[in-house]
């Protein structure tokens, strides 16, 4: 039997159902200068001249309640523009990075929200976190990614190469000769 | 040989393998049937053959969100195609489930579990499609120097998790964090 949500919604926000955090909705849009784009200008989508002058981006992915790690152009952005980022949404996101061969920055930031399977806990984690890091000296922060820059050039090339990877191990997982192996 | 379809988002160097390995009989997408079944039962009828061969494939693209709820083991889109693929009686293996979703395979061994244990569907787990990659990489220089804020924060469409953030972070000032919020009126 067909089943059909009702209200039909894909945000699986029951994470927030006992009140204790607000999460009332933003009714008007709030703007910065420094982005002159609008959400999801294509053009901009994956780049933007405008992220050298930050140096962490704050990632919020389409869920934060979801039984797998769920990863998009959200933080593949972060590679592409060699940034630091933190991310709320699902568990265990960071971890499955890193078995694509991607670096994060568990040396200068507390990552061990990935690993909180509680999703109103990994939120409150998430936040502290936020909130450490941009009490930091700038000049701090500045120094990490002055003397880290092996980490973002390896990402944006893993990132570079990653298609290409999958595909080799797609075609090795369904026994389709691939020239590239 | 079926052309990639323009809403597959599947990389086209895999398409091209998968199209020279298997007969692709049919195509769909969960963008197209999450909300609309009858898309996905007119894939089904156009297509349907009275015997298939070992190399027939149906390629199910699904990158989108499920809806999970706790009286459910499985997403709702997922039990729903896989509803629909009993209904119109195919053959479990003539499914190529292409997913973002690593290790949606707990949820399709439940959903198959009636099926003979060689007819199951193949499971290709990957994020990589043509919607979250790019090979137009900007080289923005790492600068520190040129750094003056300490992080941004996007918050693009609307969802309870990013209201919750911005709540917690509209105090903090402008020239440390660059925050912005979409504010539509659209949950979805």
């Amino acid at each position: 039997m067909v089943v059909m949500p009702l209200p039909l919604t894909r945000i699986n926000d029951q994470w927030m159902l006992d009140h204790s955090i607000d999460v009332s909705p933003v009714a008007i849009t709030v703007a910065h200068p420094l982005v002159t784009t609008p959400p999801n200008y294509m053009p901009d989508r994956y780049q933007c001249d405008w992220y050298k002058y930050v140096a962490l981006d704050i990632v919020s992915e389409t869920v934060l309640k979801y039984p797998y790690p769920f990863i998009t152009e959200k933080v593949l952005r972060s590679f592409a523009c060699k940034r630091m980022f933190i991310y709320l949404g699902p568990a265990n996101a960071l971890s499955f990075l890193h078995s694509k061969g991607f670096k994060t920055f568990a040396g200068f930031i507390d990552e061990s929200y990935d690993s909180i399977e509680d999703s109103k806990q990994r939120f409150l984690k998430v936040v502290d976190v936020i909130h450490e890091f941009l009490n930091r000296p700038i000049e701090e922060i500045q120094n990490y990614i002055s003397t880290n820059s092996n980490i973002f050039d390896h990402n944006l090339k893993t990132l570079a190469e990653l298609e290409d990877q999958e595909l080799r191990r797609i075609c090795r997982q369904l026994n389709i000769p691939n020239d590239q192996d | 040989m079926l052309a990639q379809p323009t809403k597959s988002t599947i990389p086209k160097k895999l398409w091209g393998k998968l199209d020279s390995h298997y007969n692709i009989v049919g195509y769909a997408n969960y963008t197209g049937f999450q909300h609309n079944i009858y898309y996905l039962k007119q894939m089904f009828a156009e297509t349907k053959k009275e015997v298939y061969g070992a190399n027939d494939r149906y390629i199910i693209e699904h990158r989108d969100t499920d809806v999970y709820i706790d009286s459910m083991q499985v997403g709702i889109f997922t039990h729903n195609f896989f509803d629909i693929m009993y209904e119109f009686d195919i053959p479990a293996y003539t499914i190529l489930l292409y997913t973002n979703h690593v290790g949606i395979q707990r949820e399709v061994d439940l959903l198959c579990a009636r099926s003979h244990p060689n007819d199951r569907p193949t499971v290709v787990e990957s994020f990589v499609n043509t919607e979250v990659m790019t090979d137009h990489y900007a080289d923005i220089p790492l600068e520190p120097e040129a750094i003056k804020y300490h992080a941004i924060c996007m918050l693009g469409r609307q969802r309870s998790h990013r209201f919750g953030l911005y709540r917690k972070l509209s105090q903090v000032p402008t020239d440390k964090l660059v925050l912005t919020i979409q504010g539509a009126n659209s949950w979805l």
